[in-house]
């Protein structure tokens, strides 16, 4: 096989095109955001932020764990998602925003702010007594050790994957990543469990789950598989990548389905045993959400989030059907930002608050991240060609 | 050794590739009653033969619903109705603390249905002869033989016509296989 380039293609030109789009209407709604109340921007910025950093991470991970276990089936795919992990850089500067705010307004991190340190009315000894953990200086140390991680992630494994690409003799590149991978799977899930503590746990620092990392992943798991399988099924329906078969389909439906059961479990594992303890500072986690409007969104996720992929993706005919599974597909991506919204936003507010401003982070992110896809079809084979299990892929029967 | 009415016509394939190829052209052929005889399992010939899907999903599916409901049942009935505690303040029946048990028993019985629909009435366990048995390639199907079977129950079977076909698809040392009447087995003496 060779190298697949596929910047004249009608898809690369829309992405493109739409990219461009969303990211203005995100950028113009995302200035007025700022100008319109900067507390609500910034929580606003945090949706959207974690939405696309969680996949680009995810991919990273997806492509190592590839490696990890000498994975046959999805060489044909694994690309798709390296393509994804070029959002990386925005990942990175798009902590300096929050880094920012903990410093200096703390409007998004509680914790962050000094007043409630002092002896006084504001004075919480719970979160005192947590100063050690929670304080600007080594949140910040955190956050720049999980982008090292990152970095070197996306320049030890998956730029080692791109030079595969340049010889179709020698392996060392793939045998060197077989052998980085299993370090790396390692380094990402410390990484991701602390980042979602960090990042979306510490909104609310009274409250704490150890739950919380593996459910940030699944989440963010179940998206991206949900996004590699609408690229795989318009490459395939466009012509562009002829290898892919229903085989491939069926392993990433499967895939998709499995993590939305895990997802559930997680979700659900997390719920039960908070609500069995019935511990005050665990609880109130779960009192804001099941109170007021806000329990629309968590029944809305019950559903949404596993009875309908669980019940669409449950038959093999439509794990192999691609209208099927990019209508779930785009279903689980919108689920996951119900989600994201129903973990960060009522930690703000009593009331239901999704809004605007959530859609216009979600359309500049979005636009950004699509944008660079985009760049990079331009430039980069869709298929790694040179993958010394290429052919195993290709005659896939699962 | 005796032998009794033609019940088949074998024959033999050394990959999988090729048995692969022959399943389909007899699929093709309109046979509906031939097997193949492997000695690890060949992905995609089960497609290649057009086997029809297996049913048991549904059998699963009715487990499983059996499982859920004795579970609510169970649950509602013990803790809501026949024997009422009141433990920490919880409600007497509630989805919340159910889902474990819903969960487990719906796997087990889902587990026990499928275990026992397969093996004892799909698989039809314990059946534990085949009547092609004592024919030599079949033996071979359990270490380095792919083994054709084309009954002589499928209503388009003739010997010569079923003997022209494998023939034609590449195998080798295509056979009729008569019923064994009896045959050799040492006599005890008592």
């Amino acid at each position: 096989m060779n190298s697949v380039i596929i910047a004249d293609s009608s898809f690369a030109k829309k992405l493109h095109q739409y990219s461009l789009i969303a990211l203005g209407v995100g950028a113009v709604g995302m200035a007025a955001a700022a100008v319109f109340d900067a507390g609500r921007f910034l929580q606003a910025y945090l949706v959207g932020y974690i939405y696309f950093a969680g996949i680009t991470i995810v991919s990273m991970f997806f492509s190592t764990l590839q490696f990890l276990v000498n994975a046959g089936w999805s060489a044909l795919v694994r690309r798709i998602p390296e393509i994804f992990a070029g959002f990386l850089p925005v990942v990175l500067i798009g902590l300096i925003p929050i880094v920012i705010d903990v410093w200096f307004s703390h409007k998004l991190y509680h914790w962050a702010d000094p007043h409630i340190y002092e002896p006084g009315p504001h004075f919480d000894a719970l979160l005192n007594t947590k100063r050690g953990y929670l304080n600007p200086t080594f949140f910040t140390i955190r956050l720049a050790l999980y982008a090292t991680i990152w970095f070197l992630t996306y320049r030890l494994i998956i730029q080692n994957s791109f030079k595969q690409d340049e010889s179709s003799t020698d392996y060392t590149p793939t045998r060197q990543n077989m052998k980085r991978s299993a370090p790396f799977v390692l380094l990402f899930a410390m990484s991701l469990t602390f980042a979602g503590f960090d990042l979306v746990m510490s909104l609310d620092p009274h409250w704490f789950s150890t739950m919380f990392g593996v459910y940030f992943f699944a989440g963010n798991f179940v998206s991206t598989l949900s996004l590699i399988a609408i690229f795989i099924v318009n490459f395939k329906r466009q012509g562009l990548l002829k290898g892919i078969t229903g085989e491939h389909f069926h392993d990433i439906g499967k895939f998709m389905f499995a993590f939305t059961v895990f997802w559930t479990y997680i979700t659900f594992s997390q719920y039960f045993l908070i609500w069995y303890g019935n511990l005050p500072e665990e609880v109130l986690f779960f009192w804001h959400r099941a109170h007021g409007n806000w329990q629309f969104l968590g029944y809305g996720l019950v559903f949404g989030h596993f009875i309908v992929p669980f019940v669409t993706l449950l038959t093999q005919g439509n794990k192999r059907n691609p209208a099927v599974l990019v209508g779930v597909g785009c279903w689980i991506l919108f689920m996951h930002f119900i989600d994201l919204c129903f973990i960060i936003l009522p930690n703000f507010s009593p009331t239901l608050s999704v809004s605007w401003q959530d859609v216009c982070s979600w359309l500049f992110f979005g636009g950004l991240f699509f944008f660079l896809v985009a760049r990079q079809l331009g430039t980069r084979s869709i298929v790694a060609f040179n993958d010394p299990y290429l052919k195993e892929s290709l005659e896939l029967i699962s | 050794m005796a032998q009794g009415n033609v019940i088949a016509v074998m024959g033999d394939y050394k990959n999988a590739d090729a048995v692969t190829a022959a399943a389909k052209g007899i699929h093709a052929a309109g046979y509906t009653k031939f097997d193949i005889y492997t000695p690890y399992p060949v992905h995609g010939l089960e497609k290649a033969m057009g086997m029809p899907k297996t049913s048991l999903p549904k059998f699963a599916l009715a487990g499983g619903l059996f499982g859920l409901s004795s579970a609510f049942a169970l649950q509602y009935w013990s803790g809501a109705i026949e024997y009422k505690l009141n433990i920490g303040g919880k409600p007497l029946f509630t989805p919340h603390f159910g889902v474990p048990v819903f969960f487990e028993l719906m796997v087990l019985c889902t587990g026990l249905t499928v275990f026992f629909t397969m093996f004892f009435i799909l698989n039809k366990l314990p059946n534990w002869h085949s009547k092609y048995q004592y024919d030599a390639g079949f033996i071979a199907a359990q270490d380095d033989n792919m083994c054709v079977v084309l009954e002589a129950e499928d209503p388009r079977f003739t010997v010569e016509s079923a003997q022209a076909l494998l023939t034609k698809l590449g195998a080798a040392n295509v056979r009729v296989v008569h019923e064994t009447v009896e045959h050799d087995e040492p006599e005890y003496v008592n």
